[in-house]
């Protein structure tokens, strides 16, 4: 007997701490399914603490009635009992109030009650063990709290008022939107929140809200409210006064006027507070009136589904990552699915939807190979409302078998090729309210006469261009990702509509619609090559041109010396600059890709390679005319097989800019005859810069980068 | 053994100091068990409803942004003033200014000379609303507009303004719209991000957009934006190195996961289960978005309807285009900024150029969502953080002005996802400098929009750093008004 007791004690301990911990950090609780049995045990649970206290009670009040020489014991036994079972009992209870459904003001006595029941027993087992004076007062306390804890907690289960309810009458009523919005909306509102200290029996701060008459009679600060003036009105400041002030109402501790309260009066009261307007005259927009319905149910108009929910484990079963499967909202037992990616595609999770054909209500396959024999598996998904078969294999051939879907107030049949006819078939959709027909390749006809003859079916058509509609199309695109081609690789240009003809010149020749070449797969090029181009396609008007720029070279040349030496601020990385198969940044003329000269030439000389046959070689240069960055006045290529004795072999001047243009890559080719060891690229700068230019007059700047051998 | 046991249960339930004393403090051990956020931040879970479903049945279940980033003029597109063309060069009188603060950039000013649109407004649909011809398109589908007029903000520049009106705080870290749709909501496509951010810049002059805007914050980094870049790739490092077969990367993942399930039984650190999942992801993604981004399937009236720019990846009109392909992929919020509407001079000039890059698609996007049946359950949004003065900033000719910032009134449109169209919402007095009918919040404009989605902006919270936040941190409200 000793052992459990100290076992029992020390157990009692434990349980009662943890219960009191639990109650301070109560919002922080989390609960784990595990425990959730548990709490549902409770309601049964309740009853041994009860039975076992009041027996052990009635021994311990009465014990002078027995003679019994182990009372004490027994006692001990039966009041550890019943403190044990109670701590448990208020621990389940403690449980079962995590679950969501339960009234937090109903619940808030019941709990502190229960957790104080088990304490209490706990401190009258202990007064027991330790003999102490005030045990039997106590024990009469005891049953005492167990009395009105277990009435709270019958009421949570009952319904309040449980007990008496049989003698009294019903007086709910349901909310009348035609009725005086007074009655109908504001005063429940004041009767629920305010009523309990100002009635005809207690009229705290001289205010009697009874009724009408008597609230416009106003309290000791005044009239209630002003109307067409909700911010001066004693009212709404008082309800809008922090909840520590003295004068905030309702006081701290009473139930609180929720800020949509708040809002319906300061509204009421703004509009007038007129008390005979009801609701249905207010316009559907009006604020009151929506704050109203929503404060009295129907204003978020959610539709009621009579079918049950799936189970989670179905849920799970039918859901894959390339379909969706999920609640329309929290507690709603319809779902929506919805697939996504065309190329994972699976017939059999459509098939698997057939496990909650009777809660999908919104099913979109949009963009998915979805047939038309599918339709008969879709039929039989009876609550569907919205159907989406957007840019699916639907020919219109089998739509007649939706028509079985008694809901279906939806369907989108957007970007399908239907055949002609195929609305026909739609005639006898009982629900149907929206049909999307847009990109259908539907006579327009066939539109009109469904629309004629379904006059509550909305039909859209969508976006249809017509030959105001002509659009100038986009220029080409390149796919080559640098302007520098390896060797052997050739142009490539793209675009991204389908039929799209491309014509372009490499000559530098004038381009248009009917001119150039018309591009087939690639384009060869060497050396430096401006490529122009347009695109064009029936029913567009023919693109801008667009430009692109190329260097090709086969060969690297074996090394290379600068003779003469850049510009200071644009030395490049040195000799290297010009035969590291690397095209400086046109964007970006200080990057050190570049080698810069100004007021002196440019003197390079490349030594080739013997096993190299070079055809020619093309010295690119940078054009950015805002920047003072000119074509140069000439170049010459010095050719030799010796370095101390080259021969001029040829030069070129670039035609003198007669405009800024953009900034673009240039360059200069130069066609062999033979073969040489040497070559020495010869630049020079304009030293006068146009008379149009900003700078006219100055300086001008020469910018060259990689000299290609090709 | 006993204290490898103990160990594991440790790491699976981060409590690492709890429950090896006497009876006592045993309780409350036993107890922190059942609270995993006693001791750090997390999901209010007390007051706040389940994450990943709506609240009640929504409206929208996706939303597009399209913010015009820089703060497009009001006065030139859809407040109509025309007291001001007849005022033109009139000082502000200080009772209408009524000690609004400036920026530094017109404070100096001696003179504040109001200054008309010099763009011509005209009538639209059943609702009538004015636009300006600068945007004809916009103009055509006003009948599926709600132009709400009256947006008001609490910062005066770019930065603030722009990270109060993406995530409800002037200062930046806290999470962005989409980030909190993501949360409330999760994923709809599970092949995809719930939150995408699409980026382009227009003529005009630009201001910045920066990854704070598209934040996590502190929510789970998994509900950060991610930035789709212009080029061909939009996703970078997504697809498999050349050379490396969709068969072999699918056994090195298998063979990924099996070690990485080995180590979850040794180990149980839940992280390592998320890593295995972000793995398939990334490998579903390798097929989802080489989808998204191939027009070809794209029919010639789509590319007419957008417009052939369309076809140029990174400009409004492609990021247009893509957005409807992302909202029809079920990404839950796409965020797109188009840079350059900063008209503090030239505005004539630049706002038409930035016009003409906007209109057409804005236009094309309803429309199209509304051809495939999906403008109803999708919330377009266009505008950007503030308003601009109805005074002239710096030299003003008969066809050359500029306009300063202006936080006391503004204009936005939305349409679809439930708001009633064909409507305009809210005014602003003749001068068109304050609000005098409906005035919308910053917050107003959020807790609607999350109403939208069926999320109760005062009950989806994060608790972070002691207390728990809101998009709408204390305030706002639904307006009602502009709700079918």
């Amino acid at each position: 007997m000793n052992k459990v007791q100290k076992v029992g004690s020390s157990i009692l301990i434990l349980l009662n701490v943890m219960l009191v911990f639990l109650l301070i950090f109560e919002s922080k609780v989390d609960l784990p399914l595990l425990f959730a049995p548990l709490g549902r045990v409770h309601p049964l649970f309740l009853h041994f603490p009860i039975g076992v206290f009041f027996v052990a009670a009635f021994l311990h009040l009465g014990s002078k009635l027995f003679k019994e020489t182990k009372l004490d014991e027994l006692l001990q036994f039966l009041f550890l009992i019943s403190a044990f079972t109670a701590a448990l009992t208020a621990l389940f209870g403690f449980f079962l109030g995590q679950e969501a459904g339960y009234a937090a003001e109903q619940l808030k006595w019941h709990k502190w009650l229960g957790i104080l029941t088990s304490l209490i027993l706990w401190v009258a087992y202990l007064s027991l063990e330790k003999s102490w004076k005030f045990s039997k007062p106590l024990t009469v306390v005891s049953a005492l709290v167990i009395l009105i804890t277990g009435h709270l907690g019958g009421e949570i289960t009952h319904g309040a008022n449980y007990v008496f309810a049989p003698l009294q009458k019903e007086t709910e009523k349901a909310f009348d939107p035609k009725g005086p919005i007074f009655s109908e909306a504001i005063n429940p509102i004041l009767e629920a929140k305010c009523l309990s200290c100002h009635n005809d029996k207690k009229m705290k701060g001289e205010l009697n809200m009874a009724s009408l008459s008597k609230i416009m009679k106003g309290g000791e600060d005044g009239p209630l409210w002003l109307a067409g003036d909700a911010l001066n009105s004693h009212i709404i400041q008082s309800a809008k006064l922090p909840l520590e002030d003295k004068k905030h109402m309702p006081p701290k501790g009473k139930p609180q006027l929720t800020p949509l309260e708040i809002a319906i009066l300061e509204q009421w009261i703004n509009q007038g507070a007129k008390t005979d307007l009801s609701i249905a005259e207010l316009s559907e927009g009006d604020s009151l009136r929506q704050m109203v319905m929503k404060q009295y149910g129907g204003g978020k108009e959610e539709k009621v589904y009579e079918f049950s929910a799936a189970s989670e484990s179905t849920l799970a079963e039918v859901k894959t990552p390339f379909c969706t499967v999920e609640a329309l909202a929290l507690n709603s037992p319809a779902l929506k699915a919805s697939f996504y990616v065309t190329e994972r595609y699976d017939p059999a999770t459509l098939e698997n939807l057939k496990k909650v054909s009777g809660q999908l209500v919104e099913l979109n396959l949009a963009k998915m190979p979805v047939s038309d024999e599918d339709l008969d598996l879709i039929s039989s998904f009876e609550n569907l409302e919205k159907l989406v078969l957007n840019s699916s294999d639907v020919t219109g051939e089998n739509l007649e078998a939706l028509s079985k879907l008694k809901n279906l107030t939806s369907l989108s049949l957007s970007g399908c090729v239907l055949e002609e006819g195929s609305l026909d078939k739609l005639a006898n959709f009982p629900a149907l309210e929206q049909l999307f027909v847009w990109n259908t390749g539907l006579d327009v006809a066939e539109v009109d006469a469904f629309e004629k003859s379904n006059k509550k079916v909305v039909v859209s058509r969508g976006f249809v261009p017509t030959d105001e509609d002509m659009l100038k199309i986009n220029p080409p695109s390149l796919v080559n990702k640098s302007p520098v081609l390896k060797a052997g690789e050739k142009v490539q240009l793209k675009h991204g509509l389908p039929n799209v003809q491309i014509r372009y010149t490499t000559d530098g020749s004038k381009i248009d619609s009917v001119s150039g070449d018309i591009y087939e797969n690639e384009i060869s090029v060497e050396g430096f090559a401006k490529i122009k181009t347009v695109a064009t396609k029936e029913g567009w008007y023919v693109s801008d041109q667009k430009d692109f720029t190329f260097f090709r070279g086969n060969y690297k040349a074996d090394s290379a010396w600068l003779l003469a030496p850049t510009h200071s601020q644009y030395p490049g990385v040195g000799s290297s600059t010009v035969i590291d198969q690397k095209q400086g940044d046109k964007a970006n003329f200080k990057d050190f890709a570049w080698l810069g000269y100004k007021g002196s030439n440019a003197e390079i000389l490349l030594k080739i390679n013997a096993k190299d046959k070079v055809k020619g070689l093309t010295v690119s240069y940078l054009k950015n005319v805002g920047s003072y960055i000119m074509p140069p006045q000439e170049i010459q290529v010095w050719a030799g097989n010796d370095r101390n004795s080259l021969k001029l072999i040829a030069s070129k001047s670039p035609e003198a800019l007669k405009e800024q243009g953009s900034v673009t890559y240039e360059g200069v080719n130069f066609a062999m005859d033979k073969s040489y060891k040497y070559f020495k690229i010869v630049g020079k700068p304009i030293n006068k810069l146009p008379k149009w230019h900003g700078g006219a007059g100055q300086e001008g700047w020469l910018f060259i980068d990689e000299i290609y051998l090709y | 053994m006993d204290k490898d046991f103990f160990n594991n249960r440790m790491n699976v339930n981060r409590r690492h100091f709890l429950g090896k004393a006497a009876a006592g403090i045993g309780g409350i051990a036993l107890g922190s068990l059942l609270m995993p956020d006693l001791f750090k931040g997390g999901k209010g879970l007390t007051e706040g409803l389940p994450v990943g479903i709506p609240h009640f049945a929504p409206k929208a279940k996706r939303v597009i942004y399209l913010f015009q980033n820089g703060a497009p003029s009001q006065l030139e597109s859809f407040d109509y003033k025309p007291k001001l063309n007849k005022m033109a060069g009139q000082d502000l009188p200080e009772s209408i200014r009524n000690g609004q603060r400036l920026t530094g950039m017109t404070s100096g000013q001696s003179k504040f000379p109001l200054v008309g649109s010099y763009y011509d407004f005209k009538q639209y649909g059943k609702s009538g609303a004015w636009i300006s011809d600068l945007f004809p398109n916009i103009a055509n589908i006003a009948d599926d507009l709600c132009i709400v007029r009256s947006m008001h903000t609490e910062a005066i520049n770019h930065d603030p303004a722009l990270t109060f009106m993406q995530t409800g705080s002037q200062i930046g870290n806290r999470p962005s719209m989409g980030a909190w749709m993501s949360y409330g909501l999760g994923s709809e496509n599970q092949n995809l991000p719930a939150f995408t951010v699409l980026l382009s810049r227009g003529r005009g002059n630009g201001q910045g957009v920066y990854s704070k805007l598209w934040t996590n914050g502190f929510l789970d980094s998994t509900h950060q934006g991610v930035l789709f870049s212009s080029g061909e790739d939009p996703i970078l490092y997504l697809n498999d190195p050349d050379a490396m077969s969709k068969a072999s990367r699918r056994k090195m993942l298998d063979k990924l996961a099996e070690l990485n399930h080995m180590g979850f039984d040794k180990n149980g650190d839940p992280e390592v289960q998320a890593k295995v999942q972000q793995y398939e992801m990334a490998y579903r993604m390798q097929t989802a978005v080489p989808e998204l981004t191939d027009l070809s399937k794209e029919s010639d009236a789509t590319i007419k309807m957008y417009g052939p720019e369309c076809l140029v990846p990174g400009t409004y009109a492609a990021n247009a285009l893509l957005a409807r392909k992302l909202s029809e992929s079920g990404v839950r919020f796409v965020q797109l900024y188009h840079q350059g509407w900063d008209q503090h001079g030239n505005l004539p000039n630049e706002m038409a150029l930035q016009a003409e890059e906007v209109d057409r698609a804005s236009a094309a996007l309803v429309t199209d969502l509304k051809q495939r049946g999906m403008l109803d359950e999708t919330l377009v949004i266009w505008g950007g953080e503030f308003g601009r003065t109805n005074y002239c900033q710096g030299g003003f000719t008969e066809d050359n002005y500029g306009r300063d910032h202006h936080p006391r009134a503004y204009s936005i449109w939305m349409a679809g996802g439930g708001i009633k169209p064909g409507m305009v919402y809210g005014e602003t007095d003749d001068l068109g400098y304050n609000i005098i009918k409906d005035p919308v919040h910053v917050n107003d404009f959020h807790a609607t929009v999350m109403n939208q989605m069926g999320l109760d902006h005062e009950q989806l919270t994060y608790k972070h750093l002691g207390r728990r936040y809101r998009l709408t941190d204390v305030a706002g409200k639904v307006i009602n008004d502009i709700i079918a």
